[in-house]
């Protein structure tokens, strides 16, 4: 998700050409006085966009934010989009840029629906929060507005009776909170709270500006890597800015310092199924031998390759396969999402490859 | 009216769970009354020694005088050696309450069933053979009086079947004393506000309770036995003072029955106390004691919980079980009753067919069936009665030229209730079925001939394969009659669906079914609609599965009388996890997952034997990983369904399995259904319902009676 | 004297005899002195929980290898007591959640807190963090893997999580994102049929090469079971004789025979004692899903090419039945009625055609 920032006090970040505004400074530096004797910190983190400037891509959303900022005000916010696209970096900066550091924490009450959901929480510990007054200056002498913010992540996991509960609160407390609600899919928010706030949706990142800001990291991280590996980060992360990053830091640590990372290093971290066997996999199909296809099977199982990633990867195998008609696509597809379904209740991988293979294999060998 | 007070006196010292539960809701009156409260009215030599309201209080001070911790008896041959001096005015108060009523004279309020009581054995309307049979356990019981230990009978049957009227009716005829076990409430409230006790231990007034219900019982029963001097003072002295001269002389051989009909609540919590207690009595007691416990589809009053099998073998316990009363017989008594009524003129009569109504809709309940008809006979509820329908009367023709009367059970009466039928708007019983028939009546399903409805759909000619004839009942009121939930419901029939199926296809789709029915009630927020849901799919999915009944008059092959099994399934999943919890705790040193442990490790380590394990050890890896083919006792081995088993846990069967399953004892030993089940054969009868066994037996008892009155 | 799975396990990431790259990977991981949460993922048998001991003990030196088996005691906001086991050492805490079912969102929020509110005891060692080591985190609850990951978040400076699954498809996104996946493949037949010449060879035995493959084969890739099954055999027989069969566990032979019986006859009354036979196993803690594999398994082998894909389809429908329904009986019944159906016709079809 992180459209993030390369600001703030480190070296390697102040070569970044976005400038770094005093508040997001400071904000690095409590950072870095928490952990201590330089305990190394997680990249997602330490490359968080420090104010809104610095969200990458969202420039609508940026546009309406800076308006606010300037105004110190701010209307209810609802923000969806896919995972990784920095909803959460956005309200966290743009509330560092309004409360300024000290602030910060009294302000900002930020909770995660699916750890603490149900309707006690909201009524409890949101509305506690929202009875706090907030005084409208901040010590360094700035304006600052008279209000808290109070983030629920997630919040399309809510229950709707905590959400029909939260109406309420959002209306009675309007004086003194602001909400913000952070969701992936804005259908799971009921209506009288989606018209209470100012909707945004962020884009899921275009490949140009993960490319980008991905390097820049490695440039900071000091760690080489290869440009099939940045490529294969792309793949592998489909477009959200955490996993990659996540997935980047993890290979820079199995290399160690000296190291170089490499595509196959990506792959075996993002647990991506090698294009090989995925090959093989589909060649199986039209031999139309049942025993040959129970081994291939068996031994990308057995090799600890997730079903649910073989789907991912088969899905854009299969669309591109010219020796199927439409029609065997269609029920081929058709297929992988009953697969996919069964395997996120926990159905066994292996029968459940099986039998999405089987229907290709039949498809392949005796459909038309 | 001495006979009224008696009776409210009677409704609130005596609160039955059982009976309530069963009794028609109308006046108050009315519900206050039972055939379990004619023992005052007897005119017959029976030293009723029930304590009547006026007493209660006079016993309660006089306790709370002597400060005794049991704070109330019902009986007062409990106390008497603390209030000796009261014993006249009680026997006064008894025998004054009980004349009157006795007598023709009394007023129409008087409840029926309390003034046309049996007072002779010739009067009850139970099976000749019943009465014989517990006229002899009786007899035998009284000479053997004081040489063994206490002999015991349980004496079951449906509410209002005259089980109480029986013991009274013979204990008198055989000049034996009844001496009664009365739980009283009242107590309780006395206890909350009672001033002289525990005034500062409200909060332990439960433990309190319950302590003492039962330490009273124990009293009771000890007591009876301990001082049967004082209590024969007392009651020799009440019969001779009512009916001196039918008493035997003797009055050291004279006998009392104790008599338990109101069990305490504490011991269907409790059952083992109960159990001590009564093993005490038997060793220790001298006097015969009887058990009446109503059949009841309700968990709570379970009669296998107080009186498990092994418990009955080992005290002795002899069970006898009435029926339903029969049809035939209940409107002999009706008419009677009528005709005897109709001499007092202020009685509309109403026509027989009211009365046979009357009779087939109390399914056997002598009580509700003359509650219904007294009802019937008001003059300012006449005007509620509907015209007589010819319809019911119609079914009733036809049941007629069977020659047999009988109760609308299974199929039928769903039919008849959606084509109003007279009686059970007046006092019909509400019908709830044990789980053995509603099963039953699912897998022997019944049909009935499309041609007498109208409203039978066609099916196009590509769907003819999935023609049914229209079922005779409605599954799902049956499962909901069974009073068990719907999944609990569904585990039972998938026990026993696969031997009335005959074909492979049938049961691929009746599995299908069952399938779908366990899938649907997973949602666990929606759990309570979706059963219902999934009861409807697992009992019509195998209902239409079933390609031998497709049309009502197509023949079954050889679907004969089968027993019914109980689900193993619980006790299958609990094994289950017994086994799983008790070999991580055994191989605690191999921590493996549960999983690996069961199905790797263990069956490995019984290979290769490593002389490290202990013996427990050892006997437990065989246990687990070897197989019945090697090992004949089989643990998942069948239980039968009995007839009046009845789910006392079922709820959560995945958490533990419910405790009923009783995997090792074999519980089949109901003679009279295996008898009747070869009967049945014989008869080539062979789909009968299992749900009719009962009525069944009612019908062919019934025959017997009307051979012996010809020969009369 | 234990099993040879236990006596010869590899108690360093040096040691292990095979996925050597990855174990370099770790050790550097170790060395690096940021050491993320870890989700280990592999089919059962592949080595995922030595691979974590080796990993922990790289990370706190021989301590991790003193372990106590202690129960833990958690109260869940509706007052429900829990017990759950755990294995533990001064450094780090080893739970399975799953064990006890869905209270585990509780037990997991509970017990990191516990451990991570705790300070590292030992001062001399060079970690500030603590290890708590999840086994089957696949099992987990929806509830409590979203719980997991914010708990992962909030105790991160005191405490590290390592992760134990099968397979990644049942652990949520938001948790695989958040750890270092590590895919632990099971091992090939040559590497198998490798350890088992060492082993015998530490026991001061001589295992013919091809006895040695043939337990390899049979074990599925499973070095776990390889092992188990090299022991029995050694029991059973020695010198090893490599034309004797190798001998199976009792429900397995069990299990055969049960498909046998399927395949035979076709009928209402062998679906009875099939089912008869299906509690048996149940009861003998056989889980459901490996129960419906073996039969898959051998019902397979009587059937041809066409028939074989509808019965796995078949399969593949009831065993999701299976782990979405509450009782495992209904499912497995269903489709062992379904593949007599499908059997029979198959049958018919067949002297149709002879004729």
């Amino acid at each position: 998700m992180q459209a993030f920032l390369k600001g703030g006090t480190s070296s390697a970040a102040a070569k970044e050409k976005t400038q770094s505004p005093g508040p997001s400074a400071s904000g690095t530096k409590s950072q870095k006085g928490k952990d201590g004797k330089a305990k190394p910190v997680p990249w997602i983190e330490k490359y968080r966009p420090r104010s809104v400037e610095d969200v990458a891509y969202q420039d609508e959303v940026i546009a309406v934010l800076k308006k606010c900022i300037q105004g110190s005000d701010l209307p209810n916010l609802l923000f969806y989009g896919p995972p990784g696209t920095g909803k959460t970096s956005t309200i966290l900066a743009a509330a560092r840029q309004l409360f300024g550091p000290e602030l910060f924490r009294n302000r900002v009450l930020e909770l995660n629906a699916s750890d603490e959901r149900g309707i006690s929480v909201v009524r409890e510990k949101v509305k506690k929060f929202a009875q706090l007054t907030a005084g409208g200056s901040r010590s360094d002498g700035k304006p600052c507005p008279p209000f808290k913010i109070i983030i629920l992540d997630e919040a399309d996991s809510m229950t709707k009776d905590a959400q029909s509960a939260l109406r309420r609160t959002m209306e009675k407390e309007s004086k003194t909170t602001r909400f913000c609600l952070i969701c992936n899919y804005v259908s799971r928010i009921i209506g009288p709270i989606t018209s209470r706030c100012a909707k945004f949706r962020f884009k899921a990142l275009a490949t140009d500006i993960l490319t980008s800001r991905l390097k820049a990291i490695c440039e900071a991280e000091g760690v080489s890597i290869e440009d099939a590996a940045v490529d294969a980060l792309l793949a592998a992360s489909g477009g959200d800015m955490r996993r990659a990053i996540m997935y980047l830091q993890s290979a820079s640590r199995l290399c160690g310092q000296d190291g170089t990372i490499s595509q196959s290093m990506i792959f075996n971290i993002a647990g991506v199924v090698p294009e090989d066997s995925l090959d093989q996999l589909i060649s199986t199909c039209s031999s139309d031998s049942y025993e040959e296809l129970d081994k291939v099977v068996k031994n990308v199982i057995f090799e600890g390759y997730a079903a649910s990633q073989i789907l991912e990867q088969l899905f854009d195998k299969v669309v591109n396969m010219n020796t199927l008609s439409d029609q065997q696509k269609a029920i081929i597809f058709e297929k992988m999402a009953h697969t996919d379904k069964c395997l996120l209740d926990g159905a066994d991988e292996y029968l459940q490859l099986m039998a999405l293979f089987s229907t290709i294999m039949q498809q392949s060998c005796h459909g038309s | 009216m001495d006979c009224l007070d008696s009776d409210d006196d009677v409704q609130f010292v005596k609160i039955d769970p059982v009976k309530s539960k069963v009794k028609p809701k109308k006046s108050v009156t009315w519900v206050s009354s039972s055939f379990g409260d004619f023992g005052p009215n007897l005119s017959t030599p029976i030293s009723k020694t029930k304590i009547k309201g006026g007493s209660l209080s006079d016993l309660k001070r006089n306790q709370t005088d002597s400060n005794i911790s049991v704070p109330q008896t019902s009986v007062f041959a409990f106390t008497s050696q603390h209030e000796s001096r009261k014993r006249p005015r009680e026997s006064d108060h008894c025998i004054t309450s009980r004349l009157p009523s006795h007598s023709k004279t009394c007023s129409s309020k008087d409840l029926w069933c309390d003034k046309y009581r049996p007072l002779h054995r010739n009067d009850l309307a139970v099976h000749k053979k019943k009465v014989e049979e517990l006229c002899e356990w009786l007899a035998r019981a009284k000479s053997h009086w004081k040489k063994h230990a206490a002999p015991i009978l349980l004496l079951t049957g449906p509410p209002g079947s005259g089980k109480t009227a029986c013991v009274q009716v013979l204990c008198a005829q055989l000049g034996m004393d009844v001496q009664e076990w009365v739980t009283n409430l009242e107590q309780v409230a006395d206890q909350w506000s009672g001033e002289d006790f525990h005034r500062s231990e409200k909060s332990r007034v439960d433990v309190y309770m319950s302590q003492s219900q039962s330490s009273q019982f124990h009293n009771f029963l000890v007591r009876a036995n301990k001082y049967p001097a004082l209590e024969l003072m007392g009651s020799a002295g009440h019969v001779s003072e009512s009916d001196g001269g039918n008493v035997r002389g003797h009055s050291a051989c004279h006998s009392t029955t104790v008599l338990v009909e109101d069990m305490p609540n504490v011991f269907f919590r409790d059952p083992p106390q109960f159990h001590n207690i009564l093993r005490k009595y038997h060793y220790s007691g001298h006097s015969p004691i009887v058990f009446i416990m109503s059949d009841s589809t309700s968990s709570t009053s379970s009669v296998q919980k107080l009186f498990p099998k092994d418990l009955q073998h080992q005290l002795g316990v002899v069970s006898i079980s009435l029926n339903p009363v029969a049809p035939t017989l209940l409107l002999k008594l009706l008419n009677k009753v009528m005709s005897q009524e109709a001499r007092q003129a202020q009685v509309t009569q109403p026509n027989s067919s009211v009365i046979e109504q009357i009779a087939l809709s109390s399914n056997g309940d002598i009580r509700s069936a003359l509650n219904s008809l007294q009802f019937a006979c008001r003059m300012d509820t006449a005007d509620l009665k509907p015209p007589v329908s010819s319809a019911p009367r119609g079914r009733l023709k036809k049941s007629g030229t069977d020659s047999k009367l009988k109760y609308r059970t299974s199929g039928k009466e769903d039919v008849a209730s959606s084509g109003g039928s007279v009686a059970s708007a007046i006092g019909a019983k509400d019908t709830s079925i044990f789980l053995f028939q509603a099963v039953g009546k699912i897998l022997y399903l019944k049909r009935g001939d499309p041609s007498t409805q109208a409203d039978h759909p066609c099916l196009p000619r590509h769907l003819e394969l999935h023609d049914r004839h229209p079922l005779l009942m409605n599954p799902e009121e049956v499962a909901a009659k069974s009073h068990v939930s719907g999944d609990f419901f569904t585990t039972f029939l998938h026990e026993n669906y696969v031997e009335f199926l005959s074909s492979v296809e049938d049961l691929e789709r009746a599995s299908e079914y069952f399938s779908d029915a366990d899938y649907m009630s997973t949602l666990w927020a929606a759990r309570e609609e979706l059963q219902q849901y999934s009861v409807s799919v697992a009992t019509r999915g195998f209902i239409h599965s079933n390609s031998d009944v497709v049309r009502h008059d197509s023949t079954r092959k050889n679907h004969g009388w089968r027993p019914l099994h109980k689900s193993r399934w619980f006790a299958t999943n609990k094994q289950a996890n017994e086994n799983i919890t008790t070999a991580r705790q055994i191989f605690q040193g191999y921590h493996w997952e549960p999983e690996v442990l069961c199905s790797e490790i263990l069956p490995y380590i019984s290979l290769t034997n490593p002389t490290l394990h202990d013996t427990g050890q050892i006997s437990f890896v065989q246990e687990m990983t070897q197989f019945s083919q090697w090992k004949r006792s089989s643990r998942t081995r069948l239980v039968r369904l009995d007839e009046k088993d009845v789910a006392s846990d079922e709820e959560e069967g995945e958490a533990g399995g419910p405790t009923q399953m009783k995997t090792g004892a074999p519980v089949t030993d109901d003679k009279a259904r295996d008898g009747q089940s070869k009967e049945e054969s014989v008869e080539g009868d062979s789909f009968l319902s299992s749900s009719q066994t009962n009525v069944q037996n009612v019908e062919k008892e019934e025959e017997e009676i009307l051979i012996e009155e010809y020969d009369d | 004297m234990s099993l040879w799975v236990d006596k010869y396990r590899p108690n360093s990431l040096s040691k292990l005899d095979y996925h050597k790259d990855q174990a370099a990977h770790l050790k550097k991981l170790v060395e690096g002195g940021d050491f993320p949460h870890l989700l280990v993922y592999g089919p059962s048998g592949a080595g995922k929980k030595t691979r974590v001991m080796c990993t922990l003990r790289e990370l706190y030196g021989p301590g991790v290898e003193k372990l106590r088996i202690e129960q833990s005691h958690f109260t869940t906001p509706s007052n429900k007591k829990l017990e759950i086991s755990t294995i533990s050492s001064n450094y780090h805490i080893e739970v399975n959640p799953s064990d006890v079912g869905h209270n585990d969102r509780v037990v997991i929020q509970e017990l990191i807190k516990n451990v991570a509110q705790v300070n590292q005891l030992d001062t001399t060692s060079q970690k500030n963090f603590k290890v708590v080591v999840l086994t089957e985190v696949d099992r987990l609850t929806k509830d409590a893997q979203h719980a997991l990951r914010r708990t992962m978040e909030k105790y991160m400076a005191t405490c590290r999580l390592i992760l134990c699954c099968n397979s990644t498809s049942k652990v949520i996104p938001a948790i695989r994102s958040r750890c270092l996946g590590l895919r632990v493949p099971a091992p090939s037949i040559e590497e198998i049929s490798h350890i088992l010449t060492v082993v015998c060879k530490k026991e001061g035995l001589t295992l013919p090469p091809e006895m040695a493959s043939k337990i390899a084969e049979k074990s599925s890739r499973n070095l776990r079971r390889a092992l188990l099954m090299c022991e029995a055999c050694r029991v059973q027989q020695y010198p090893f004789n490599p034309d004797k069969e190798i001998s199976e566990p009792d429900w397995e032979i069990f299990l055969r025979e049960t498909a046998t019986m399927i395949a035979q006859q076709q009928s209402p009354k062998r679906l009875l004692e099939v089912r008869g036979r299906l509690y048996e196993l149940l009861t003998h803690c056989i889980p459901s899903d490996i129960i419906m594999k073996g039969l898959l398994r051998e019902l397979l082998s009587v059937c041809d090419g066409q028939l074989k894909s509808e019965v796995v389809q078949n399969a593949a429908f009831y065993e999701h039945r299976l782990q979405q329904g509450q009782k495992a009986i209904y499912h497995l019944e269903a489709f062992v009625a379904k593949f007599m159906a499908i059997y029979k016709r198959f049958l018919e079809e067949g002297i149709a055609d002879i004729f």
